[in-house]
């Protein structure tokens, strides 16, 4: 019977942590427009999260497009259907592996970053200084991240999908010799633009979304010592990579895209 | 230049509405966090364009009245009226209207790492009025010129030494002009040559911007140097409150206590409240 | 600093948005916008291989239309083929005949229209009764070896 009442509190206290998550998230969306200096920090969280996270984006795509490729390539082969392996690998890049390893891998980038950019404005009481000098930190400090991210994130992951798309291009022209006329002619009748790549960008989105929300709260939130900041920002990776995932699922299926 | 300065009076609108000669004033403010009660029953009043110190031991409630003060605790108990407003009811905007008037130094610096020292002083300025570089640039100057530290204008907040931050952060705290100044334990960390410097720095802030200054320490002869009014808090309660040089010869045993930094027979706070001995030890 | 700053971001968007049209052109087709708007033919071959649902239906080499199912008829067991045509190519003479065709050598498969002279026009609903039948390589092959000994 204790354990229920304990297990009860343990779920509303969690309950509640979602919803102060998802408050902060609207006012961050919200407040963002008060301000009009918040444009050029807009631009410069942008430079951060999407110009200095493109080395690890295209690396990642480049191997991942190209790994994939050499391994569809055998089991495809057992089919006869080898010269569809470009088709196969964008199939899968545009609608999954784009938008879920951008999202994962940008969680580790960004994500972290912020919750302990933001533990430490906290711990040495930045954020309660801009509070007294009448700025809100909300609007300053979280919206134009927030809102960086969610135009940053679909930007790479379109050059994800580009960058996958060149590097099993690559590997199936130069090394498995299947004919580049047959490669691109199938991969562009078997994908749909509406139907294939626009979902996945538009799941970019909503990763981008979960990712905030999960780096936000830790960082805002979150208890502001040294250690615990640490502690936060494993947290941000570990919640918001499994989130994505759950989110990916939820997403597929609310899109009836199988 | 200097009609443009004047132009930028900017402070003018946010100025108190009511004229009365007091900047501050709680009444019977009771104020306790998660069941221990820290301020009890105080009354303060705070007269214009005075230098007020609030001393105490550690842990008796001033930093806790000074975030009364500054609307980021609400008193349970009580009302707290700071340039006319009823700060323990203002909140959102008005909130913030109300901050544009008082400057706060807090105990640690605050100042943005990221930013240089002219960005650092420069930050309230561009993000509460909208000046204009031309406008904007001596303002910050002039600030810093104040402090001696026109010269670091470049430099970054890692590279300075803690009293060279301390001025900046002050520099910062008073760039846009407040009328009630707030400063939290000021000399903390400093030697002994700079919290004289300081002391000297925040008086001469004091007459030249005409404003009222709440100095919280414990520096009790630099108080008395400086403070024209000094309230002693032991234990949420106000024990003395006159000009330094009353109360720092008041024979009120707390006050000696205080004072002289004597102990003798008298009971002190140096038990945390704790079990029993014997279930620890024994 | 600033100027740079925003130079990169305009390199990274302008990046972005240049994958974007990369695959919009080269690795993707735009979806047939007009699936509520088309009409529907069937047309029966004996054998499609390599046909696919979603495989394009040309005209001359222009896209009129998809392949939308593929079923097995079990009267004659030839392959029952479904197609959705676009709306505005409404002038297709009835007696048009469609052959399973390739992109290229070994390419992805496609329906070629070929249109005949009759008088009426296909509509919803309507049946191609003229199809040619998937050439598959190894048929060729076989009929050019039985040809050869033939001949001996």
């Amino acid at each position: 019977m204790r354990f229920v009442t304990q297990m009860q509190v343990y779920m509303v206290k969690q309950c509640a942590k979602v919803g102060d998550a998802t408050i902060l998230l609207c006012h961050g969306i919200l407040k963002f427009f008060t301000n009009k200096r918040n444009l050029s920090t807009l631009v410069t969280e942008i430079y951060f999260m999407g110009v200095m996270s493109l080395p690890l984006i295209m690396t990642s795509a480049f191997f991942i497009g190209m790994v994939f490729t050499v391994q569809t390539y055998y089991v495809l082969q057992g089919f006869g259907a080898a010269d569809q392996v470009g088709l196969v690998l964008a199939m899968c890049v545009f609608r999954e592996l784009g938008p879920v390893i951008s999202g994962l891998l940008f969680t580790g980038r960004a994500g972290s970053s912020i919750t302990a950019e933001l533990g430490l404005m906290k711990t040495t009481d930045q954020i309660t200084s801009m509070q007294l000098m009448s700025i809100d930190p909300i609007s300053r400090t979280i919206s134009p991240k927030l809102i960086a991210m969610i135009i940053a994130l679909p930007l790479l992951t379109m050059i994800f999908n580009w960058v996958a798309l060149i590097g099993s291009a690559f590997v199936a022209q130069g090394l498995l010799g299947i004919d580049s006329g047959t490669y691109w002619s199938t991969v562009k009748n078997g994908v749909f633009f509406i139907g294939d790549v626009l979902p996945g960008l538009f799941k970019a989105s909503v990763f981008a979304l979960i990712v905030g929300l999960v780096a936000f709260y830790h960082g805002y939130y979150g208890v502001a010592t040294p250690s615990a900041v640490a502690k936060n920002a494993t947290k941000t990776v570990v919640q918001g990579s499994m989130l994505i995932l759950a989110f990916d699922y939820i997403l597929v299926a609310l899109l009836g895209y199988a | 230049m200097l009609e443009k300065l004047m132009i930028a009076n900017f402070n003018a609108k946010v100025k108190p509405k009511k004229m009365s000669s007091l900047a501050a004033h709680l009444q019977n403010v009771s104020f306790s966090h998660s069941n221990s009660k820290i301020l009890n029953n105080i009354c303060i009043k705070i007269p214009k364009g005075k230098i007020i110190a609030i001393m105490g031991p550690s842990g008796t409630g001033k930093s806790t009245l000074l975030k009364l003060m500054t609307g980021q605790y609400r008193p349970q108990h009580g009302k707290v009226q700071v340039l006319g407003n009823r700060v323990d009811l203002l909140a959102g905007k008005k909130l913030y209207d109300y901050r544009k008037s008082i400057g706060v130094l807090l105990q640690q610096n605050a100042l943005f790492n990221g930013l240089t020292i002219f960005e650092n002083v420069a930050y309230p300025l561009r993000e509460i009025y909208d000046l204009p570089e031309e406008i904007l640039s001596p303002l910050v100057k002039l600030k810093l010129e104040c402090v001696g530290l026109r010269g670091a204008i470049d430099m970054y907040p890692g590279m300075l030494s803690g009293g060279m931050a301390r001025r900046v952060a002050l520099a910062r705290a008073v760039i846009c002009d407040p009328s009630l100044m707030f400063y939290d334990e000021p000399f903390t960390g400093q030697d002994p040559i700079t919290r004289v410097m300081l002391m000297r720095l925040i008086k001469r802030l004091h007459d030249h911007l005409n404003m009222t200054s709440v100095i919280i320490s414990h520096q009790v002869e630099m108080m008395n140097e400086i403070a024209d009014e000094v309230f002693i808090l032991m234990k949420g309660h106000v024990v003395a409150a006159g000009p330094p040089s009353q109360v720092f010869k008041s024979p009120d045993p707390l006050v000696r206590q205080f004072v002289d930094g004597f102990i003798g027979n008298r009971e002190i706070g140096f038990h945390h409240p704790s079990q029993s001995i014997n279930k620890d030890f024994l | 600093m600033k100027y740079k700053l925003n130079l990169m971001v305009g390199f990274f968007v302008v990046f972005a948005a240049f994958c974007l049209f990369y695959i919009a052109l080269n690795a993707s087709s735009v979806e047939p916008i007009f699936k509520e708007h088309g009409y529907h033919i069937t047309a029966n071959f004996s054998d499609i291989t390599g046909l696919n649902v979603r495989s394009p239906v040309r005209i001359a080499g222009v896209k009129v239309g998809v392949v939308e199912g593929i079923h097995l008829d079990q009267n004659d067991f030839s392959a029952k083929v479904s197609m959705l045509i676009e709306k505005q190519f409404n002038q297709i003479p009835k007696d048009s005949e469609l052959s399973v065709a390739t992109e290229g050598l070994l390419g992805a498969k496609y329906l070629d229209l070929s249109p005949g002279f009759g008088d009426g026009y296909l509509a919803d609903g309507d049946r191609i009764e003229k199809t040619t039948s998937s050439l598959s390589l190894e048929k060729i092959l076989g009929k050019v070896a039985t040809s050869f000994t033939m001949e001996k």
